[in-house]
C-alpha cells in the first residue's frame, strides 16, 4: 500500500465531491417533489392516472439505472428530430442527462415510500379531521402528509443513501465526480487499490452523516415515540 | 426428531413464510446491480447493447431492447416469487 499516493489524491477527489453532491441534492429534491405529485397520482381513482403512475414505477423499478443513464445521454441522440431541436443544448450536456435520469429514477422509488407512508395514516385521523370541517388541501397539508412523512422518513433515509452510490454511475458517462476523478487518476498511477480505497473512504463518510442527520429528524419528529427519561 | 428434521421440517416452512419477501428484493436489487459488471469488460446484456450501439450508430434502439429484457427478467422473477410465497402461506389460516 502506497500511503502517500492515498494522502496525495485525496485533495483530488475532494474536488468531485462539489459534483457528487450537486448531483445527490438537486435530484433528491425535484424527485421528492414530483414524487408527492406520482404518490397522489397512484392512490387516485382515475385509472388512466393510476395506470400512467403505475407503469411509470414498473418501468423505473424494474430497469437498471445505467441502463436509464445510457438510454438518456447516448440514446436520445439517435434522433436527428431532437439534435437538431432547442432542447438539444440540455441532451447534450452529460451533467443534465445525469440530473434528468437521477431524479427520474429517484422520483419511481420515493413515490412508492411516499405511497406507503399516506397508504399507513390511520383512518380515524382522517375522520375526526375532516369532522372538524377539513377538506381537499387543507387536510392533505394538516393531517396526512404530516403522519405520512413521519412514517416514510426511514425508509426516505437509505433512498438517500441510495442516491449518494447512484450517483458513482454517472462517471460512466464522462462526468467528473468522486469516481470520475479516481478513474482518472488510476489510469495514470496503475494503483486501483488505493485510489478506489479513498474514493470508499469519501462515500461512507457523506452517508455516515446522512445516516445521522435522518436519525436526528427522526427523533425530532417523534418526541412521543421516545421513553421519558 | 433430530437436529436435521426439525431444522427442515419445522424451521425452514415457517422461516420461509417471513423471509421470501426480504429475499425477493434483494433478488430485483441484485438482478439490477448485474448490469454495473459491464464496466469490468464482461460481456452481459449491457455490455452487448453498448457494443452493438457503438457499431450501428442507434443506441436507442440497443438500450431500450436492454431495458425490456431487464423489465422482463423482473417481472418474470417477482411472478416466481409471489407463487413462492403463496406457497409457503398456505399453511396458515386467513381471517
Amino acid at each position: 500500500m502506497n500511503y502517500e499516493l492515498m494522502i496525495e489524491t485525496f485533495p483530488k477527489l475532494l474536488v468531485g465531491l462539489s459534483i457528487t453532491i450537486q448531483l445527490v441534492t438537486i435530484s433528491l429534491f425535484i424527485g421528492f417533489c414530483l414524487a408527492i405529485g406520482l404518490a397522489l397520482l397512484r392512490l387516485s381513482n382515475n385509472l388512466f392516472l393510476n395506470f400512467f403512475a403505475k407503469s411509470y414505477v414498473f418501468y423505473f423499478r424494474g430497469t437498471p439505472l445505467l441502463v436509464q443513464i445510457f438510454l438518456i445521454y447516448y440514446g436520445i441522440a439517435q434522433f436527428e428530430l431532437i439534435r437538431e431541436s432547442f432542447v438539444w443544448s440540455f441532451f447534450k450536456e452529460a451533467y443534465w442527462c445525469a440530473i434528468l435520469a437521477l431524479t427520474l429514477n429517484t422520483c419511481a422509488y420515493s413515490s412508492e415510500i411516499i405511497r406507503g407512508g399516506i397508504q399507513s395514516v390511520p383512518f380515524g385521523q382522517i375522520e375526526s379531521a375532516k369532522s372538524t370541517g377539513m377538506s381537499g388541501f387543507l387536510l392533505y397539508r394538516r393531517i396526512i402528509l404530516p403522519i405520512a412523512f413521519r412514517q416514510a422518513l426511514p425508509a426516505y433515509g437509505n433512498e438517500i443513501i441510495l442516491m449518494v452510490k447512484a450517483t458513482s454511475l454517472v462517471s460512466t458517462i464522462t462526468i467528473m465526480d468522486v469516481t470520475g476523478i479516481a478513474r482518472l487518476i488510476i489510469a495514470k498511477t496503475f494503483s486501483p487499490v488505493e485510489i478506489f480505497i479513498v474514493a470508499g473512504l469519501i462515500y461512507l463518510t457523506i452517508n455516515f452523516i446522512v445516516t445521522r442527520l435522518v436519525n436526528y429528524s427522526e427523533i425530532k419528529l417523534t418526541p412521543y415515540l421516545r421513553h421519558a427519561e | 426428531m433430530n437436529k436435521l428434521v426439525i431444522f427442515t421440517r419445522i424451521l425452514i416452512p415457517q422461516v420461509l413464510r417471513y423471509a421470501l419477501p426480504g429475499l425477493g428484493n434483494v433478488w430485483q436489487l441484485t438482478l439490477k446491480d448485474t448490469a454495473l459488471i459491464m464496466v469490468t469488460g464482461l460481456v452481459e446484456i449491457m455490455r452487448q447493447a453498448h457494443i452493438a450501439s457503438g457499431s450501428t450508430y442507434s443506441p436507442f434502439t440497443f438500450y431500450i431492447t436492454a431495458a425490456l429484457l431487464y423489465l422482463i427478467l423482473t417481472t418474470a422473477s417477482n411472478k416466481i416469487f409471489n407463487s413462492a410465497e403463496n406457497w409457503a402461506n398456505k399453511g396458515v389460516r386467513r381471517a
